[in-house]
């Protein structure tokens, strides 16, 4: 999580794909220069994997587009400066065939966020937009052309989404320091044989999360689009993300459920932490659900 | 011709797609001579395995070894696999073991041994004990360079085809090798999950010859664990396949069974395990000599906790198709939990992966504790060093007191830092090759884009 993660890693791939000569002059040169940050407006209270069916409508008017509705879990919308946001430009019996994307200021008149408080202390946001005028150059794509536009910004999220391997490898590293240094009853729990093949099986995993996020990057290198690779390597890295800080805990006992700060913590409250940051990743970037049929079309040709 | 754009690849991947050709020809060579409907028999017919031995001695495989000048363990993990996919379990990794030993001898016997296994007149067997030791205990060896061998070893493979029989003396550095033929062997066929059966060897006073051996005799089970990974991995591949075309054409309640979520999911689940293991050998296949243990560990651990459990999720998924010998996919249960179980298994690869990561460093004679990096190739390997020492002096590691009470992702979410990265010309780095803006800087303070990684077409 940085200020400029989703910019970069999502927003700017898609707009050197899809932007205008305009906006790629605009947009991409500040996300380059960390003068522009993005939040991401998909999700709403009815829509979330389901996202063809979203009500958020942008409607012409004389200078633009006026944008009414609504968006949820915007993590971002706290702190970012402009939205990515999914609109309705057709009709809702046109699905994903009527939906565009804009870009949309977040200073603009009519935006009003009320925050939601998740469990892991992050702060997301509910998005009201009430007619927020945005000019024509705001829409990026063709018009109701906003689908390609989202599945391949997805495509890029969840290959950055596999960089998980990356944290966990970190907490990993942490954990693998206190059992060394740390003994219980008069023993090194680096002697513990559960201990140790615990430690191992995670390490194992941990590996193979890394050489999914490499393979992952070559797939890119080559020129190509990562669909069914990106997803495979989100579904294994968040989930291990899960078992890891679960088993953390089991490995430490209750001084690793003291949050940072608190007299007793363990590894300065890191799993504990992680516990409780780990189902974000299993959900955010469409939910392991949705990946997983992802990864048996894309990548096995099994029908729709 | 050399292909520069490898240079750019991690080495697991460049080493993967490297072997491509050999892949498909020994793909094509065991569809012709080892037919999938036959090989569940075949295996078990002595006269067929030394027929397919001699085969596999004139494509070559039976010559691999580890030395430097050899095809080496990516064409050996890649001819292991196929093994496994085809239902042909040649004693190809004892060759691999035997050749690697005896080539740390100069001896003409070790060479002359060499030479008949390259041919196919000979075929090696070594005998492992169940935990990937050597059942020394139970061995008696004389002194002297052709000593009187008894007692019994396990769990030995490919008995009805070798010729020769390779085991430690005792002694560091050194082996024994006996005749198979010798008088004094007994081999008692021990049926199992493996087919064809392991068998117990007993020798009774058999001559045999010892040979002092450079290898580092402690690599064999590991090496030896990494090559029968591969060979679980190729029939869990071919388990894939024969799924997913059951998905595409089973019908079941007016629809085709991999239109079900239930169906794609469980492939989903294949597939990624499948994956894991796949690259994890590749990566080992790869590695340095010195990175080489280690790896083949994990690949073998993942291997262990990863592929009997996609084994089972096949069976689910053929619904009570697959459950008949009749059928392709019990040679291939077989196979996977036969192999993967052998010399100490998930637990015997765990114990190393748990030795590499802990024991060096809490004995003060090994590396800091942590995850050896991936090897990534030169390029991104450099830019890894050079960002990591970028952040030791401009990231403090730990949140600003001063954001203290506000939302996590608030705390994180810091846009000084972000600049920096940006006047490191950093943040532009995913994006695709057509961007116009790639180079785009804050300010023009660094040289370190001469370090990247570039883009090239595969």
């Amino acid at each position: 999580m940085t200020w400029h993660n989703t910019a970069v890693n999502m927003i700017g791939p898609a707009l050197v794909l899809h932007g205008s000569a305009l906006q790629r002059a605009r947009l991409l040169s500040g996300i380059a220069k960390a003068d522009i940050s993005f939040a991401l407006g998909y999700s709403e209270p009815d829509h979330g994997s389901d996202l063809a069916g979203l009500r958020t409508t942008a409607t012409r008017s004389d200078d633009g587009w006026s944008i009414r509705g609504q968006k949820v879990y915007t993590s971002h919308a706290g702190f970012a400066t402009h939205l990515w946001l999914a609109a309705r430009t057709g009709t809702t019996e046109q699905r994903q065939r009527g939906i565009s994307i804009f870009v949309v200021p977040m200073e603009a008149p009519g935006i009003t966020l009320q925050p939601m408080h998740g469990l892991n202390g992050h702060r997301a946001n509910i998005v009201f937009l009430d007619d927020v005028r945005v000019d024509g150059d705001a829409l990026i794509g063709a018009v109701d052309g906003g689908w390609t536009v989202i599945t391949d910004a997805l495509a890029f999220e969840r290959v950055s989404l596999g960089a998980i391997a990356a944290r966990i490898r970190g907490y990993f590293d942490r954990l693998l320091a206190h059992v060394a240094s740390t003994a219980r009853g008069g023993r090194r729990l680096a002697d513990d044989p559960l201990t140790r093949d615990t430690l191992a099986r995670l390490a194992a995993e941990i590996e193979a999360a890394r050489l999914l996020a490499a393979d992952t990057t070559s797939v890119i290198a080559g020129g190509q689009v990562p669909l069914h690779q990106a997803a495979m390597s989100k579904t294994y890295a968040s989930e291990l993300m899960e078992r890891f800080a679960e088993a953390a805990l089991d490995m430490l006992g209750t001084g690793a459920a003291l949050a940072d700060g608190a007299e007793g913590t363990l590894v300065d409250g890191r799993f504990e932490y992680a516990v409780r940051d780990a189902l974000l990743f299993t959900i955010g970037g469409g939910t392991n659900e949705i990946q997983r049929t992802m990864i048996a079309q894309r990548g096995l040709g099994l029908p729709r | 011709m050399h292909d520069d754009t490898h240079d750019e690849l991690p080495p697991f991947v460049a080493a993967y797609q490297a072997t491509a050709m050999l892949r498909d020809a020994a793909r094509r060579h065991f569809h012709q001579c080892w037919p999938a409907n036959q090989a569940a028999h075949a295996c078990e017919d002595p006269g067929l395995m030394s027929a397919a031995w001699l085969d596999a001695a004139a494509q070559g495989w039976t010559s691999f070894g580890l030395e430097e000048d050899e095809p080496g363990m990516p064409s050996i993990l890649v001819l292991m696999e196929e093994t496994g996919r085809a239902g042909c379990p040649l004693p190809l990794s004892d060759a691999v073991l035997a050749h690697a030993v005896l080539a740390g001898n100069p001896d003409p016997e070790a060479d002359a041994l060499r030479q008949a296994i390259a041919d196919g007149r000979a075929s090696p067997a070594w005998a492992f004990g169940p935990c990937g030791e050597q059942e020394l205990l139970t061995l008696a060896v004389t002194p002297g360079r052709s000593p009187r061998v008894s007692g019994t070893v396990a769990h030995v493979e490919n008995t009805a085809i070798a010729t020769h029989l390779l085991v430690q003396s005792g002694a560091a550095a050194e082996i024994v090798i006996v005749s198979m033929a010798a008088p004094g062997v007994h081999v008692t066929p021990t049926p199992g999950l493996a087919r064809p059966a392991l068998a117990r060897v007993a020798l009774q006073r058999t001559e045999g010859l010892r040979l002092s051996t450079t290898f580092d005799l402690g690599r064999l089970p590991g090496l030896a664990r990494l090559m029968l990974s591969a060979r679980a991995l190729g029939a869990a591949r071919r388990g894939l396949e024969l799924l997913t075309e059951y998905a595409l054409t089973r019908t079941q309640f007016g629809k085709k069974i991999g239109q079900y979520q239930a169906i794609q999911h469980k492939l989903a689940d294949c597939l990624t395990g499948i994956e894991t293991v796949r690259l994890a050998v590749a990566r080992a296949g790869s590695a340095t000599p010195a990175e080489l243990g280690y790896a083949a560990s994990v690949a073998s651990a993942l291997a262990g906790q990863t592929l009997r459990q996609v084994c089972l999720q096949l069976h689910h998924g053929f619904g009570g198709v697959s459950f008949w010998e009749e059928h392709e996919m019990p040679r291939h249960f077989r196979r996977i939990h036969g192999d993967l179980v052998r010399l100490g298994g998930v637990h015997a690869a765990r114990r190393d992966v748990a030795a590499a990561l802990l024991d060096a460093a809490v004995i003060g004679a090994g590396p800091a504790l942590r995850l050896p990096d991936l090897d990534l190739g030169p390029a991104a390997n450099r830019f890894r060093q050079e960002l990591q020492a970028w952040l030791r002096i401009h990231w403090e590691g730990s949140l600003s007191p001063d954001t203290k009470g506000q939302p996590v992702n608030h705390r994180r979410a810091d846009r000084a830092f972000s600049g920096k990265l940006a006047d490191q010309g950093w943040l532009s780095l995913t994006w695709p090759a057509t961007s116009g803006d790639r180079r785009a800087r804050r300010s023009n303070t660094s040289s370190s884009r001469r370090s990247l990684p570039t883009r090239k077409r595969r």
